[in-house]
C-alpha cells in the first residue's frame, strides 16, 4: 500500500512541476511537429502511400521526442540531490519507478493526443480499419517506450555521455515494440488486415518488461 | 597463471590450424555451391559460439543479481531466479525435440548456474563482461561471413529474414551492453547497470525473433534469395513467370506457347536426376518436335475450335521431353552416375510432384466426389437451377461477384456446371 502511495505522490509532484512549467511538454510538442513537417517535405505522399507510411512516421516522431521528456525526467532529480535523499527514505525504489513511468506515460499520450490530429491533416488520413484499435495500439505502445525508456533513462544517468547514452540503450531493445506499433498502425490505416497479433505482442511486452523493470529498478537506483 | 595461458593458446592453435585444413582441404566440394558453401565451416560454428557466450552472460548477470545485496529484498530475488528458470527451461524445451536431450541440457544448464551461484561478484562479473565481449566478436564474424556466402548463392547481400534479423539485432542489444560498460562513470556501479541491462537484453531476444518471424510471413519475400524452392514449386513458379511475359502462342505448328510449359518442366525434372545441360537441351527440342507433330496434325481446327494448345499439345509434348530423360538416366547408370543411393532422392521428388498433379496415384474419383462432382446427387429440378442461375446473372449485373460466386460454389456443391460464355449468357449442365 505505501508502494502506491509513493508512487502517487511522485506522480503528483511531476505532474504539478511539469503544469507549471511546461518545458518537457513544449519541447517534445515543438520537436515532434518539426519531425513531421520535415519528413513531409521529404515524402510528399499521395493519400494512399500516406496510409501506408505514416505510421512509421508518427512513431519515429513519438520515439524522439519522449527521449527529449524522458532524458529530463530524471536531470530534474539530480539537482538538489534529490535522487541521494530518496536512497536513504525507507520507500521502495519501485515506487519512484512506477510513479515516474506514469507520469510520462502521461506526457507523451498528451503529446500525441495533440499531434494525431495535425498528422491527420497534413497527411490528409482517414482510417480504413477501426479507429478504436488504434486507441488501444497506442496507449500499449506508448507504455512500452515510457517504461523502458524510464528505466534506461535512470541507467544513463549514471554514465559520462547521459543524453546520448539513452537512445543507444533504449532503441535496440525496443526494436520489437516498434515493429508492433507501426504495423498496427499501418493494418488500421490500410484496413488491410488484423492488427491482433500485433496488439498482443504490445500486451505481452508491456508486461514482461514492466515486471524486468519492477525487479531491477532497485539494483539501478542503489548502484553505486 | 601464465604459462597455462600459453599452453591453453598453443592448444587453440593447434585446433585452429587443424580445423582449417579440415575445412579446406578434407571437406569435398558441395556439388551446387562450389566452394563459397566452406564458409559453413567458420560461420556456423561462429554464431553456436557467439550464441553460447551471450547465454552465459546471461547466466553469469542473474548469478550476480542474485548474489547482489542491492538487489532488494531476498524474495524479489528469488522471484527473479524462478522467472529466469522458467524462461531458460521453455527457451530449452522449444529447440530441442528429444526429451532425453532436453532433461540433460536442463541439468547441465542447472550445474552451470549452480558453479556460477558459488563464485564471488567479482568473478561473475569478469565471466559476464568477457562473454559478451567474446560473443559480439563472435557475432561480427558471423554477420560478415553470412553475406559473403549470401551474394554468389542467394544473388543478394543482405535479406530481412527472421534469422538474420534477429541475429543483427542481438548484436546491436550487446554492443549497447560493452558502450553501457565503457560510458559508465564509476568502476563499482559498472557491473550492476550491465546485469541489469544483460537481462533486459535476453528477455527481448525471444520477443524480437517471434515479432520479426511474424513480420517476414506477412510480407513477401524476396524473389532472390530464401535458398531453393522444392522442384515441383519451382516448375509452378517458372510456368506462372513464363505465361505471364511471353508473347502468347507464337509456336506456329502447335499455336501453342511451347516454352512455358517445356522449360518449367524441364528443369524442376533435371535437378534431383542430375541431368546434364546438354541433355536438357536435346529433351527441349524433343519436346518441340513432339508439340509440332501433334499440332499439325490436329490444327487449325483443333485450335478455332476453342482448345488451348498449350495445355493440350503442350502438355503431350512436355511429356516426350521429360521421357526423353530416361534415355539420360540410362546412361548415367550405366556410367554409374546414377546409382542406389540417389532413388530416395528421386523418388521423393516423384511423391512431391505426384501431391500436385496426382498422376501416379489414381484418385480422381475421390476427388470428384469430395467436390461434389459425383453422379446425381443435386436432387435440384430443372426450374429450381434456371431460378438459382437467374439469381447469380442479377447478382453479376450490379457487380456483386462475391455472392455471384457464392451461389455458383453453391451449385458446384450440388453436382451444377455453371459455363458463362463471351456473349454474357450462361450454360449449366449436370455432371
Amino acid at each position: 500500500m505505501s508502494t502506491m502511495r509513493t508512487a502517487a505522490s511522485t506522480l503528483k509532484k511531476d505532474l504539478r512541476l511539469e503544469w507549471r512549467s511546461k518545458d518537457a511538454f513544449n519541447a517534445m510538442l515543438f520537436f515532434a511537429l518539426l519531425v513531421a513537417v520535415i519528413f513531409s517535405f521529404s515524402f510528399d505522399p499521395n493519400a494512399e502511400e500516406a496510409r501506408r507510411i505514416v505510421g512509421g512516421l508518427a512513431w519515429i516522431a513519438f520515439l524522439f521526442a519522449s527521449t527529449v521528456a524522458l532524458n529530463q525526467s530524471w536531470a530534474r532529480e539530480l539537482h538538489g540531490q534529490v535522487l541521494d535523499a530518496f536512497r536513504v527514505s525507507p520507500a521502495a525504489g519501485n515506487s519512484l519507478f512506477l510513479g515516474k513511468s506514469i507520469g510520462n506515460f502521461i506526457f507523451v499520450l498528451a503529446i500525441e493526443a495533440v499531434l494525431a490530429p495535425i498528422f491527420v491533416v497534413f497527411y490528409d488520413l482517414r482510417t480504413i480499419g477501426p479507429t478504436w484499435q488504434l486507441g488501444l495500439v497506442f496507449v500499449l505502445g506508448t507504455w512500452a517506450l515510457v517504461v523502458n525508456g524510464t528505466f534506461f533513462a535512470a541507467l544513463s544517468t549514471r554514465t559520462r555521455n547521459r543524453e546520448l547514452m539513452l537512445p543507444l540503450l533504449l532503441f535496440p531493445i525496443s526494436i520489437p515494440a516498434l515493429l508492433a506499433m507501426v504495423n498496427a498502425t499501418t493494418i488500421v490505416l490500410t484496413g488491410e488486415d488484423s492488427p491482433r497479433f500485433w496488439i498482443s505482442l504490445l500486451a505481452v511486452y508491456d508486461i514482461v518488461f514492466t515486471m524486468v523493470g519492477l525487479l531491477l529498478f532497485d539494483t539501478v537506483l542503489n548502484a553505486e | 597463471m601464465k604459462p597455462l595461458f600459453i599452453l591453453y593458446a598453443l592448444f587453440t592453435l593447434v585446433l585452429l590450424s587443424f580445423g582449417l585444413h579440415q575445412a579446406l582441404d578434407v571437406a569435398p566440394t558441395e556439388q551446387t555451391m562450389g566452394d563459397i558453401q566452406r564458409i559453413f565451416y567458420y560461420h556456423v560454428p561462429s554464431a553456436w559460439v557467439a550464441f553460447l557466450c551471450f547465454f552465459a552472460n546471461f547466466l553469469a548477470s542473474v548469478a550476480f543479481l542474485a548474489n547482489l545485496k542491492e538487489s532488494g529484498p531476498k524474495s524479489a530475488r528469488m522471484i527473479l531466479l524462478a522467472l529466469c528458470g522458467a524462461a531458460t527451461a521453455i527457451l530449452l524445451a522449444r529447440h530441442i525435440p528429444n526429451a532425453a536431450a532436453n532433461v540433460v541440457t536442463v541439468w547441465i544448464v542447472y550445474l552451470a548456474f549452480h558453479f556460477l551461484t558459488k563464485l564471488d561478484t567479482n568473478q561473475q562479473d569478469a565471466i559476464a563482461v568477457s562473454t559478451a565481449e567474446v560473443g559480439v566478436v563472435f557475432c561480427s564474424i558471423v554477420l560478415v561471413t553470412g553475406p559473403l556466402w549470401a551474394k554468389p548463392v542467394w544473388g543478394i547481400w543482405w535479406t530481412w529474414d527472421a534469422r538474420l534479423t534477429s541475429t543483427f539485432i542481438m548484436w546491436l542489444i550487446y554492443v549497447s551492453y560493452l558502450l553501457l560498460r565503457r560510458f559508465s562513470t564509476a568502476d563499482e556501479q559498472t557491473p550492476k547497470l550491465a546485469a541489469a541491462l544483460a537481462i533486459f537484453g535476453f528477455v527481448d531476444v525471444p520477443i524480437v525473433y517471434m515479432s520479426i518471424r511474424w513480420w517476414r510471413t506477412q510480407h513477401p519475400s524476396p524473389v532472390i534469395g530464401g535458398g531453393r524452392a522444392p522442384a515441383a514449386i519451382a516448375a509452378m513458379v517458372n510456368g506462372t513467370a513464363a505465361h505471364a511475359l511471353d508473347y502468347d502462342d507464337n509456336f506456329h505448328p502447335a499455336i501453342s506457347h511451347a516454352s512455358a510449359v517445356l522449360v518449367p518442366a524441364l528443369l524442376a525434372a533435371a535437378w534431383p536426376m542430375k541431368i546434364s545441360g546438354r541433355a536438357l537441351v536435346d529433351a527441349y527440342v524433343v519436346g518441340l518436335e513432339a508439340q509440332a507433330a501433334v499440332g499439325i496434325g490436329v490444327n487449325p481446327s483443333h485450335y478455332t475450335a476453342g482448345w488451348h494448345s498449350t495445355s493440350t499439345c503442350g502438355a503431350i509434348g512436355t511429356a516426350a521431353a521429360a521421357f526423353d530423360f530416361v534415355r539420360e538416366a540410362n546412361i548415367a547408370m550405366d556410367s554409374g552416375g546414377f546409382g542406389q543411393e540417389d532413388v530416395a532422392a528421386a523418388q521423393a521428388f516423384l511423391a512431391a510432384f505426384d501431391q500436385i498433379f496426382a498422376v501416379v496415384q489414381d484418385n480422381d474419383a475421390e476427388k470428384l466426389q469430395e467436390l461434389g462432382f459425383a453422379g446425381e446427387t443435386s436432387g435440384l429440378s430443372d426450374a429450381e437451377i434456371e431460378a438459382k442461375v437467374a439469381e447469380r446473372q442479377a447478382a453479376r449485373q450490379r457487380r456483386e461477384f462475391a455472392k455471384s460466386d457464392e451461389i455458383r460454389k453453391e451449385l458446384a456443391e450440388r453436382g451444377i456446371i455453371l459455363e458463362d460464355s463471351k456473349d454474357g449468357s450462361v450454360r449449366w449442365k449436370r455432371k
